[in-house]
């Protein structure tokens, strides 16, 4: 009976090796209509007769999953209504999405096996979840003549030595700073305590928060850069006590935060435990609409201001009736979130840069670099600031953001056909600060250590 | 003597590391084997030669070293050991002290290789060494309650020591794997990036995996030969019973030292490898799931041989991408029309309807990673409650049975 089920164990062992093998090797080669269409533009890798590949390196698993699942819902949506309506230079664009569980080795097999100089590869990756995860293949992209559009608003990406085949998309977390630090001034706020996760994310904003504290007499009363243990695979809780301790002792009046939901919804909590009664702002990625349903709900109605690089969902802009409608079609079960909008306007830029190097004739790897470069301004109707890639980045870069007031009253936790709402109602925006618009861009705020 | 593979007529060939025709046939099938697999000219495993397997096939083989050096103190001394990952994490960082470019705020020697990768190994061996007064007076659970102590100690100190390991989160970037004389420009041999040997064009992950395999033999070979020497013996009698060892002769905690010493040293270069393989890690890499990882690598490939070993780092570290791959082809097949389609469809989730695993984003279905996690977990259950052996028992079974068939009754 053992040996019986010893072998029927290691006969399926072996089954699956071949299956997994023999996958491999076929190829369905379809007939194509527009075989002759297709055929009048160069191709190398990632792009075929009938199809072309685009690359997304999501984080479904690790600390950021909840937004990152939804923007990749709002990606995948796109380019179904896309290919739809006929796809990219007569090719049908196939989306390959990889779980890179927000781990860096993870992130760089899975672009090893995006960048492969075979049909398996991409054309180009619209999505890289984490900043030290995009530095990891910022030198790949260059040697593998490919681009990427980071989820990760570091303001490295613009500076070529940096991430020249990195193609930012909004504003950065540096001039966010600055234009969140003139929100406080003009809201009345005098003292600042400062708390971010360490590296690029969290030390980028504050870096620019300080300039602009400065510039503008503003007293950070509490330095947490760097400070807040981001939680990890291992370590999913760490112990925030001791930065809720300093900022109630710092008796600030604004808290600038660049870290994690469920972090700020400790942080808040635990002050607020401790009688803090000053206001919270910070990094865009450090709230989700998900707090408006947890312990912390009432704190974020009475005391979270939150900045954006696009609009929330449901802002009456020209774009949004589009998406929604596109989204309330195809996923009339999905929540409603304020993520799709990223999702979202990535796809427009990717959309926008193929369509160029189709329109020029050449979809190889490095035509579609070419026309990143060259591509005049993406509009989003909308959705976010228009921007483009060329000339200098000092002339290019976006300098807007939006600030948002999430209200409970506005919520409405149901899903897309539900008619849900996340709650955001538009302060201002899109608005640059004075120090944002004079800032003379020289390379990125934070330089990170290695 | 010809047919009787089992007899043996002098000590040497009876203790020799390749006593059997077959022993040494199959040890120079395995390393041509592993030489074409990056290539993808092994036949059925030509997807092995796919730019996303490259990395996977490194990882294997770092792994395995390492693998080698647990399987030294805890399969062949018998000391349950919980903290490999932090002697691993040890040498990965003394190898980037040694061996990385200083910057305003890291420390780095810029040395070349030769220097760092052995250093690795014995700065790790050296702390192997001065943990081992506290750890060879227990034994059993007490003593991988100590070497859990351990890795929080080094998560703490690898945490909080920016100067060395990068900021948390960020981590720093390894030396590469290039051979230099000293510290000149260009390097004698250059692994790290793409190149042409020999006409064909290789790339940088395929040259690290070439450069891997002569390290893993040795590794091996050493591990083997360690087996039959009076240190190895001693270990091996302090593993079964070691109050009967101390009084037959064999000093305990020497001995203990010397296999906490030799199995970080095999941590040690394994870890700083893997940095120079991967490019970057955070500190927070070196954790209690690496320990564990390590642990199951041996009780699945079964503790104590050295075959078992190579085997269960491979089982382990490739399976989740063979679930991936296996689960991708499912998904192919679920949407084709070929009659296996029905099967693939219940196992795979597409869209809204129901499956056991899913590729999307959102949706039913567990992740390809949750999947793996279960299926791990499960293994290393069913492991050891049905095969203690590991997969080497597994081997050990098929071999007899097949051995002596027809009449395997």
């Amino acid at each position: 009976m053992r040996k019986l089920a010893v072998k029927a164990g290691a006969l399926a062992i072996v089954g699956a090796l071949i299956f997994a093998a023999c996958g491999k090797s076929n190829d369905n080669k379809k007939a194509s209509k527009s075989a002759k269409k297709a055929a009048a533009v160069k191709t190398d890798f990632g792009a075929t007769d009938t199809k072309i590949r685009v690359g997304l390196l999501a984080d479904l698993s690790g600390p950021f999953s909840t937004l990152v699942r939804d923007i990749v819902l709002a990606q995948q949506v796109y380019w179904d209504r896309l290919n739809k309506a006929g796809g990219i230079a007569g090719r049908q664009v196939e989306l390959d999405i990889e779980d890179t569980k927000y781990d860096v080795p993870t992130h760089k097999q899975k672009f090893a096996a995006m960048a492969a100089k075979d049909a398996s590869g991409v054309l180009m990756i619209s999505q890289s979840t984490g900043s030290p995860h995009t530095a990891s293949i910022a030198k790949d992209l260059e040697a593998d003549n490919l681009i990427a559009i980071p989820l990760t608003w570091y303001s490295g990406w613009a500076d070529p030595a940096f991430g020249k085949n990195v193609f930012e998309a909004y504003t950065n977390y540096c001039l966010e700073g600055m234009n969140v630090t003139q929100f406080i001034k003009d809201q009345g706020g005098k003292k600042i305590a400062l708390v971010t996760f360490p590296g690029e994310y969290g030390q980028d904003g504050a870096a620019g928060v300080k300039q602009a504290a400065k510039a503008l007499g503003l007293q950070i009363a509490y330095d947490g850069e760097g400070k807040v243990i981001p939680p990890s695979a291992t370590n999913p809780n760490p112990d925030v006590s001791a930065i809720v301790q300093s900022i109630v002792s710092s008796r600030a009046d604004w808290v600038y935060a660049s870290v994690n939901p469920t972090t700020l919804a400790r942080l808040m909590g635990g002050a607020a435990g401790k009688g803090f009664k000053g206001k919270w702002t910070g990094a865009s990625p450090s709230y989700a609409d998900t707090l408006l349903k947890s312990d912390v709900k009432n704190l974020i109605d009475t005391s979270w201001y939150q900045s954006q690089y696009t609009v929330a969902f449901g802002t009456n802009v020209s774009g949004m009736s589009t998406m929604v409608d596109a989204l309330k079609t195809d996923k009339p079960d999905a929540r409603t979130s304020d993520a799709y909008v990223y999702g979202w306007t990535e796809a427009e830029i990717a959309e926008a840069i193929l369509k160029k190097a189709a329109g020029d004739g050449d979809i190889t790897r490095a035509g579609v670099v070419k026309a990143a470069f060259e591509l005049d301004k993406v509009d989003f109707g909308g959705l976010a600031p228009s921007q483009s890639w060329k000339g200098e980045p000092n002339s290019y870069i976006v300098r807007e953001s939006y600030m948002f007031k999430p209200k409970l009253s506005l919520y409405k936790d149901a899903s897309l056909s539900g008619g849900g709402s996340t709650g955001l109602e538009l302060i201002k925006g899109p608005f640059e600060s004075d120090l944002a618009k004079n800032y003379d861009y020289k390379g990125p705020c934070f330089k990170p250590a290695a | 003597m010809r047919g009787r593979p089992l007899l043996f007529t002098s000590y040497a060939s009876d203790a020799g590391l390749l006593p059997t025709t077959t022993k040494r046939v199959a040890v120079v099938v395995l390393v041509v084997a592993a030489v074409l697999a990056p290539f993808g000219k092994l036949p059925l495993l030509g997807f092995l030669g796919g730019a996303g397997w490259h990395l996977v096939l490194a990882q294997v083989l770092v792994f395995a070293i390492g693998a080698l050096g647990l399987n030294i103190l805890t399969g062949l001394a018998g000391q349950v050991s919980l903290g490999h990952a932090f002697f691993m994490g040890v040498g990965a960082y003394a190898g980037v002290v040694l061996g990385g470019t200083s910057t305003a705020t890291l420390w780095g020697l810029g040395l070349p290789i030769w220097i760092w990768i052995p250093g690795a190994g014995l700065v790790a061996a050296l702390i192997g060494v001065l943990v081992s007064p506290v750890a060879v007076r227990v034994r059993g659970l007490y003593l991988g309650i100590v070497t859990l102590g351990l890795v929080f100690l080094g998560d703490h100190l690898f945490r909080n020591l920016d100067f060395i390991c990068g900021a948390p989160g960020i981590g720093r970037e390894w030396p590469k794997l290039q051979l230099k004389l000293w510290k000149e420009g260009t390097p004698l041999f250059d692994l790290a990036h793409d190149g042409r040997w020999f006409g064909v064009d290789v790339s940088g992950t395929q040259k690290q995996i070439i450069f891997l395999i002569p390290l893993v033999v040795l590794a091996a070979l050493a591990t083997k030969n360690l087996t039959r020497t009076r240190v190895g013996r001693a270990l091996q009698a302090i593993r079964d019973r070691d109050i009967a060892a101390e009084i037959m002769g064999v000093a305990e905690f020497r001995h203990k030292t010397i296999a906490f010493a030799i199995s970080s040293f095999f941590a040690g270069v394994a870890g700083a490898l893997l940095g120079s393989i991967i490019g970057t890690l955070n500190p927070e890499y070196w954790s209690l799931a690496l320990s564990v990882e390590f642990i199951a690598i041996l009780l699945i490939g079964g503790a104590g041989t050295v075959s078992g070993t190579l085997m269960g780092s491979t089982f382990v570290v490739a399976s989740a991408h063979l679930v991936e791959d296996f689960t991708r082809l499912l998904a192919r097949t679920a949407a084709g029309h070929s009659p296996l389609h029905y099967v693939a469809d219940l196992i795979v989730a597409r869209g809204n309807h129901f499956g056991l695993i899913s590729l999307e984003p959102t949706g039913p279905g567990l992740s390809v990673y949750q999947f793996n996690q279960l299926l791990y977990g499960l293994l290393i259950v069913l492991f050891l409650l049905f095969e203690p052996l590991g997969l080497y028992g597994i081997w050990g079974r098929v071999r007899n049975f097949w051995r002596s068939w027809p009449f395997t009754y």
